[in-house]
């Protein structure tokens, strides 16, 4: 794995078979195929980004429990340098692909992501933008069995994240923390076994006000409303609202651990023992693998990378072709102005000419120069003294 | 639609700007080469303060641009030249030609210059003993450095050489001239005016006559080897009396 800013020595120029997955308002997510491995590309848009610092930590965990990444930094796309990350693809399905979740797989799924996020906890790490869509259902295969493995993806987001998920205080443009995240899994755990987000609002200040005045005795009596619980399920789903769903983080459970311990309740109550939990997670997982096929997704079909490989030439649009071309020629005519209009203008051959001139004159003017007064020897001192040139 | 065309306006302006940033640097450059080409012009017709006002012109804009140089110290050089004619005193200007040869002279390595520089240093050397200065050795050995074929440098060397009073370096240096140019008739004149200032009229009238000989249409070595001819019958008629 490698921070990136310079394009050198970067994934990016090795990738290959790239795919559309998604196209959403934060950025434009790919598949590609780097040495033959399957990649995400998740190539942000203009004014997104990421938080290096979160990705920095996240990047050195190995826990199976979120993606891995492989690079992220800064490359020049079509819209000028552009934030990116490079991950592992997952085999798996989003969560927020599924209509409804039984809230016995929902209360598993649920804490296996408590368990990876506790881990993430201990190195400082929170996600603040847990939402179904960055959850994503895998399947993880041992020797002996399959099991249900939820996947985390897109750390250090900058911003609340997903509205309909956020908690009060990240409205309030604090930063992500272990109770924001408890905030937004109460609301997670409610889309998964409801089938639609508990706060639904218009645009933000009203997602903002739905959040911190949220009412946790309420949701119990909201899926009763909706139908399709028993008492026992609405029961033993009681204290995790209550302990998840506050609008003060004071008032919410202390840490992931406490979560962990009420979730393990819960499913004990629901669950009717170990063999038909497992009956019914194996039942999940069949379902998820047969939909991982391609069945609820369809193959997207190839498309171009978002930037430009490093030595490959450089597109010109048309405009600037023609830019390039009017002005091209104009450089070309002022060359040539050049090349015609100072023929015969070379200093060199002026400078040729005085010479020869002014030699050729010396030679015609040696003898014309005043004579030297030399004495003269006494026998010739009638004679005409000779003249001198220089 | 208004936000991606004003994307693309901007992506091409910024092009545009690219482009005419190189467009004024060559109109700069098309400029000084204009400067140039019209001091040129107004040299090779004689115009030589015109001359001058466009090669100052081009060196304002670019002080090392090499035509420019040479065409300001050649029109120095070609006014100096054109006083020397009327008699005029020229010292400035070969003095001011001789500056410009000496700046051009860091821009242009080339040796392309140097024969043209040293017969502006002869001038030069000419004209300040001429002015009555004759401390002008050093200037006449950096002319024949530039130029080694410059024999006008080697002749007032030699004439400077014996005035004085160093005979035999002045006559070597004539003996020099005219064996690498026989036609150089001021040689001639001069080395045997050295032998005729010594009272050796014998070897005055070899040199003169062989100087004759080389350059017959010369009226002075013809005249002076009558004179050294007459001078020697007189002298073994003296001696037979």
């Amino acid at each position: 794995m490698s921070r990136s800013t310079v394009s050198s020595n970067s994934f990016l120029d090795i990738a290959e078979d790239c795919c559309l997955l998604h196209s959403g308002g934060e950025a434009d997510v790919y598949k590609v195929s780097v040495s033959g491995k399957d990649c995400v590309l998740k190539w942000y848009k203009s004014g997104c980004s990421f938080d290096a610092a979160v990705l920095d930590v996240v990047a050195k965990s190995r826990n199976c429990g979120h993606y891995q990444l492989r690079e992220y930094g800064t490359r020049k796309g079509k819209s000028g340098d552009t934030p990116y990350l490079l991950y592992d693809f997952i085999e798996g399905i989003a969560s927020d692909q599924f209509q409804k979740l039984s809230v016995l797989v929902a209360l598993y799924s649920l804490r296996r992501l408590v368990s990876t996020l506790s881990d993430l906890r201990k190195i400082q790490v929170s996600h603040g933008d847990l939402a179904p869509s960055n959850i994503v259902f895998a399947v993880a295969e041992s020797k002996t069995s399959k099991d249900l493995q939820p996947v985390v993806i897109d750390f250090g987001i900058v911003g609340p994240g997903a509205l309909a998920y956020a908690a009060p205080e990240r409205f309030q443009g604090q930063a992500p923390s272990e109770k924001s995240d408890l905030f937004s899994l109460g609301l997670l755990l409610y889309r998964w076994i409801a089938g639609t987000n508990l706060i639904a609002a218009k645009d933000f200040e009203e997602y903002a006000a739905a959040s911190s005045s949220i009412d946790c005795s309420k949701v119990s009596e909201a899926l009763y409303v909706s139908g399709g619980f028993s008492a026992q399920e609405l029961s033993a789903l009681e204290p995790l609202w209550s302990g998840l769903l506050n609008a003060d983080p004071e008032d919410r459970l202390e840490d992931f651990d406490e979560l962990d311990e009420l979730l393990e309740i819960a499913l004990d109550k629901i669950s009717g023992g170990q063999v038909s939990l497992v009956a019914q997670l194996q039942k999940f997982v069949a379902q998820l693998e047969q939909e991982k096929l391609g069945e609820i997704v369809p193959t997207p079909e190839k498309c171009e990378l978002p930037y430009r490989l490093l030595g490959q030439p450089k597109k010109l649009g048309l405009g600037k072709i023609f830019v390039f071309a009017f002005f091209g020629l104009i450089l070309l005519i002022v060359a040539l102005w050049f090349a015609v209009g100072s023929k015969g203008t070379d200093i060199d051959a002026m400078g040729a000419m005085l010479l020869k001139q002014s030699r050729s004159l010396e030679m015609d003017s040696v003898g014309a120069t005043p004579a030297e007064d030399v004495p003269m020897d006494e026998i010739l001192q009638d004679l005409p003294v000779p003249v001198s040139g220089n | 639609m208004k936000i991606v065309l004003g994307k693309k306006i901007q992506k091409n302006a910024k092009v545009l700007f690219k482009a005419m940033a190189v467009l004024a640097v060559a109109c700069l450059c098309a400029c000084v080469e204009d400067d140039v080409a019209r001091g040129n012009k107004a040299l090779r017709i004689g115009d030589y303060n015109r001359a001058i006002v466009n090669f100052n012109k081009a060196l304002d804009q670019d002080p090392a641009h090499r035509d420019a140089r040479y065409g300001l110290a050649l029109s120095y050089y070609a006014l100096a030249e054109s006083e020397e004619r009327l008699n005029v005193s020229s010292f400035d200007l070969w003095e001011r030609a001789s500056r410009e040869f000496d700046i051009l002279s860091k821009v242009d390595s080339s040796g392309q210059i140097d024969a043209n520089y040293s017969t502006c240093l002869f001038y030069l050397a000419r004209a300040m003993m001429q002015a009555g200065n004759s401390d002008v050795l050093s200037m006449l050995d950096k002319s024949i450095r530039l130029d080694s074929l410059n024999f006008f440098s080697y002749n007032l060397k030699a004439l400077l050489l014996a005035g004085l009073g160093r005979s035999d370096d002045a006559k070597n240096i004539f003996v020099y001239i005219v064996t690498k140019e026989p036609k150089f008739s001021s040689a001639y004149l001069n080395l045997g005016n050295i032998y005729w200032g010594e009272g050796d009229i014998e070897s005055a009238w070899d040199i003169w006559s062989m100087g004759h000989e080389a350059l017959p249409k010369d009226a002075a070595l013809e005249h002076w080897t009558k004179v050294a001819e007459d001078s020697l019958k007189a002298k073994v008629l003296s001696e037979g009396l």
